[in-house]
C-alpha cells in the first residue's frame, strides 16, 4: 500500500467518527482534519491541511495551550483540556452556535512507522453531559437545602410537641386533683341526704364529673398516639396478651393468622384489648371470638368476629365517631385513630343479633409473614 | 534495595523540575497562586516487607483519588498522582473557584482533576524523558477513586517492580493539600534510569 493510499484509508476512517479529529505533525502542521470538525467549525479539510494549527485554530497561539502541546512532543504523554478551564478550543462555524456549547479536547502522541511523531487532537462535544451534571448539582443542592430545612422544622416541632405534652400532662394532673376534691365534696353533700331538686342536681353533677374524668382519660390516650415509632407485632401473640385478663373467662378465643405480623403504633395493644373487651361487654352473650386473616389484592384483611349480639344496624355508621358509646375504655374512635397511624383501616361488617365482625385492612408493606 | 545516592538525587531533581514546570502551568491556567513542592522522594522495591503499608500508609486509610498514566517502551510502568478524595475535591473546588462546599466528585470535577493531574504528570514525564533515547507509548490518562492498596495492586506488573514515591505539597490561596506522585517501574526500567543517570553524570547529556 502506498503512502497516499494509506492516507486516504486513514482519512476515510477518521471521517466515520462522531468526534472531531485533527492530526498534527511535530511542527504543528495539520495533516488530517475529519468531517465532524468540518461540520462543527465550518473549516473544510482542504483549508486546514498543510496549514499551521495556530493559523487555523487561533486558541493554540495562547501560551498556556502552546506550552502543553509542546510537552506532548517532548515525551510528556497525552494532554487533556477540560471543559471547565477551556470551554471551547475549536470555535463553531457561527457565533450563535457557540452559545452554551462546551468541548473536551485531548491530544495523544503517536509515532508512524517511519518514526515520525504525530499528535491526534480529539474534540468531543460534552454540552449534554455538562448540562446534566449542572442540573444534578442544582437538584442535589435543593434537596440538601430542603433536608436541612426539614430537619430544623422537625427539631422545632419536637420541642413544641414536648412542651404541649408537658402542658397537657400538668393540666390533666391539676384537673384530676380538682375533680377528686369536687367529687369528695359531692359525696359529702350526697351524704347529707338531700331531697327533691337538690338531690337531682347533685346526681347530674356526679354524672357530669364522670364525663369530665373520661374526657381527661381520652385526652391522655390521644396524646400518647404516634409518640413512639411503629414496631412489628405478631397477631397471635397480640391476641393472647390482650385476652389474658379475668374478663375473658368462659370465652373461646381462636387465632388463625399463622406468623402474620403488622407494623403498628405500640398503642395497638390497647386497641386490640378494646375490641375484645367490646365483644364481651356489648355482645352480652358472646362465647366465641375468632381472629383470622385473608389476602385481598396486595393487602391483608384481619378479621375479628364474635357470636354476640352484634352491632345494631342504626349504629353501624356511628360506632367509630368520637363520643359514641358508653365512654368506657378507649372507644372505637381511638381504635380507628391508632390503626390509622400505620395506614390500617377498620370497618364493621357483622350482622345485627348474630355477632360483630371487625375487618382491619392492612396495606402492603405494613405486614409480613416471617418463615 | 540499595539505591545509590546519585540516583536518588537525579530522580528527585527530575521530579522537582517537572513539578515546578507544572506549577507554573497551573498558575497560568487557574489564575491562582499555586505552589508545588516535593520535599521527599523514596525509591523502593514494591516486594519489600510492608512496602504498601508503610510507604503508602497515609493514603491507605480513606478513599484516594488518582490520575494514572501508563506507558511502555524504553520505560514500562505507570505514573499516578494520588490525593486523598476529600483533598482532591477541595483542590478542584478552589482551583475552579466554585462556591459552596460540594461533597462529591462528579463528572465535571473528575474531568477537571484529570486535567490538573495530567499537567503534573506530563510535566514530570517530560522531564524524565531527557533520560530516554526513544519515544514511549502512552495509554490515555484515567481517573479512579478507591482505597490506595486496591488502586496500586493492579498496577504492579511484577514483584520485582520498583516504586518511586514523591510526597507533593500543593499550596493554593494559602491552603495546603498533600498528595503523592507515584511512579511504578519494572525492574529493567528502573535499572535503565539508574544506568542513564550514571552515564549522563560521566558523559553529559
Amino acid at each position: 500500500m502506498t503512502e497516499l493510499e494509506k492516507n486516504v484509508k486513514c482519512s476515510l476512517f477518521l471521517n466515520t467518527l462522531p468526534v472531531g479529529v485533527c492530526i498534527i505533525r511535530e511542527d504543528h502542521i495539520i495533516s488530517s482534519w475529519n468531517h465532524t470538525l468540518e461540520n462543527w467549525t465550518g473549516i473544510q479539510s482542504i483549508d486546514a491541511i498543510d496549514k499551521h494549527l495556530e493559523n487555523v485554530v487561533p486558541v493554540f497561539t495562547d501560551r498556556i495551550i502552546k506550552d502543553r502541546v509542546n510537552v506532548i512532543f517532548k515525551g510528556g504523554g497525552p494532554v487533556i483540556f477540560s471543559s471547565r478551564f477551556h470551554p471551547r478550543i475549536f470555535p463553531l462555524a457561527s457565533s450563535t452556535q457557540n452559545e452554551g456549547r462546551v468541548q473536551r479536547v485531548s491530544i495523544s502522541p503517536f509515532e508512524l512507522t517511519d518514526g515520525e511523531a504525530r499528535a491526534m487532537i480529539v474534540v468531543e462535544d460534552v454540552t449534554a453531559i455538562t448540562d446534566q451534571v449542572l442540573k444534578y448539582r442544582q437538584i442535589k443542592d435543593q434537596i440538601k437545602h430542603e433536608f436541612e430545612e426539614k430537619k430544623k422544622t422537625e427539631q422545632a416541632l419536637a420541642v413544641a410537641i414536648s412542651k404541649l405534652n408537658t402542658l397537657g400532662s400538668i393540666t390533666r394532673h391539676d384537673l384530676n386533683n380538682i375533680l377528686t376534691a369536687f367529687l369528695g365534696y359531692l359525696t359529702f353533700a350526697q351524704n347529707e341526704k338531700p331531697e327533691g331538686k337538690i338531690a337531682e342536681y347533685l346526681e347530674k353533677m356526679e354524672r357530669a364529673a364522670g364525663v369530665m374524668r373520661n374526657q381527661i382519660a381520652f385526652a391522655k390516650d390521644y396524646q400518647e398516639m404516634g409518640n413512639s415509632l411503629p414496631t412489628w407485632f405478631r397477631i397471635d401473640k397480640l391476641v393472647n396478651s390482650s385476652t389474658k385478663g379475668m374478663g375473658f373467662s368462659g370465652i373461646t378465643i381462636s387465632v388463625d393468622t399463622n406468623t402474620l405480623e403488622v407494623l403498628a403504633d405500640p398503642l395497638i395493644v390497647k386497641a386490640m384489648y378494646n375490641l375484645f373487651e367490646n365483644a364481651v361487654r356489648h355482645g352480652e352473650h358472646t362465647t366465641i371470638i375468632n381472629v383470622t386473616s385473608k389476602k385481598i389484592d396486595d393487602d391483608i384483611v384481619k378479621i375479628i368476629e364474635d357470636n354476640g349480639k352484634g352491632v345494631p344496624i342504626q349504629n353501624k355508621n356511628r360506632i367509630f365517631d368520637r363520643g359514641f358509646g358508653s365512654n368506657t375504655g378507649l372507644g372505637l374512635f381511638l381504635v380507628r385513630e391508632i390503626l390509622g397511624i400505620t395506614g390500617m383501616q377498620i370497618i364493621e361488617t357483622g350482622t345485627d343479633e348474630k355477632g360483630a365482625r371487625f375487618e382491619i385492612r392492612v396495606p402492603a408493606g405494613q405486614f409480613r409473614c416471617p418463615e | 534495595m540499595n539505591i545509590p545516592e546519585e540516583v536518588l538525587d537525579g530522580v528527585r531533581e527530575l521530579i522537582t523540575i517537572g513539578v515546578g514546570l507544572s506549577g507554573g502551568m497551573l498558575n497560568q491556567l487557574t489564575n491562582a497562586h499555586v505552589t508545588l513542592t516535593v520535599p521527599d522522594v523514596q525509591i523502593s522495591n514494591v516486594a519489600s516487607e510492608n512496602y504498601m503499608s508503610t510507604v503508602l500508609y497515609r493514603l491507605s486509610l480513606d478513599n484516594t483519588s488518582y490520575v494514572t498514566l501508563k506507558f511502555s517502551g524504553e520505560l514500562t510502568g505507570s505514573f499516578s498522582l494520588m490525593i486523598p478524595y476529600h483533598s482532591a475535591l477541595n483542590l478542584v473546588v478552589i482551583l475552579t473557584g466554585e462556591e459552596g462546599s460540594p461533597d462529591e466528585m462528579d463528572a465535571l470535577r473528575v474531568e477537571t482533576l484529570l486535567e490538573v493531574g495530567n499537567i503534573i504528570i506530563s510535566a514530570v514525564m517530560s522531564a524524565v524523558s531527557i533520560l530516554l533515547t526513544s519515544r514511549l507509548s502512552f495509554e490515555f490518562p484515567s481517573y479512579r477513586s478507591e482505597k490506595t492498596l486496591n488502586l496500586i495492586s493492579p498496577l504492579i506488573l511484577n514483584q520485582s517492580d520498583v516504586g518511586i514515591i514523591a510526597k507533593t505539597h500543593f499550596s493554593v490561596f494559602q491552603k495546603e493539600f498533600v498528595g503523592d506522585i507515584f511512579m511504578l517501574l519494572t525492574r529493567d526500567s528502573y535499572q535503565h534510569i539508574e544506568n542513564r543517570i550514571f552515564s549522563i553524570m560521566n558523559e553529559g547529556l
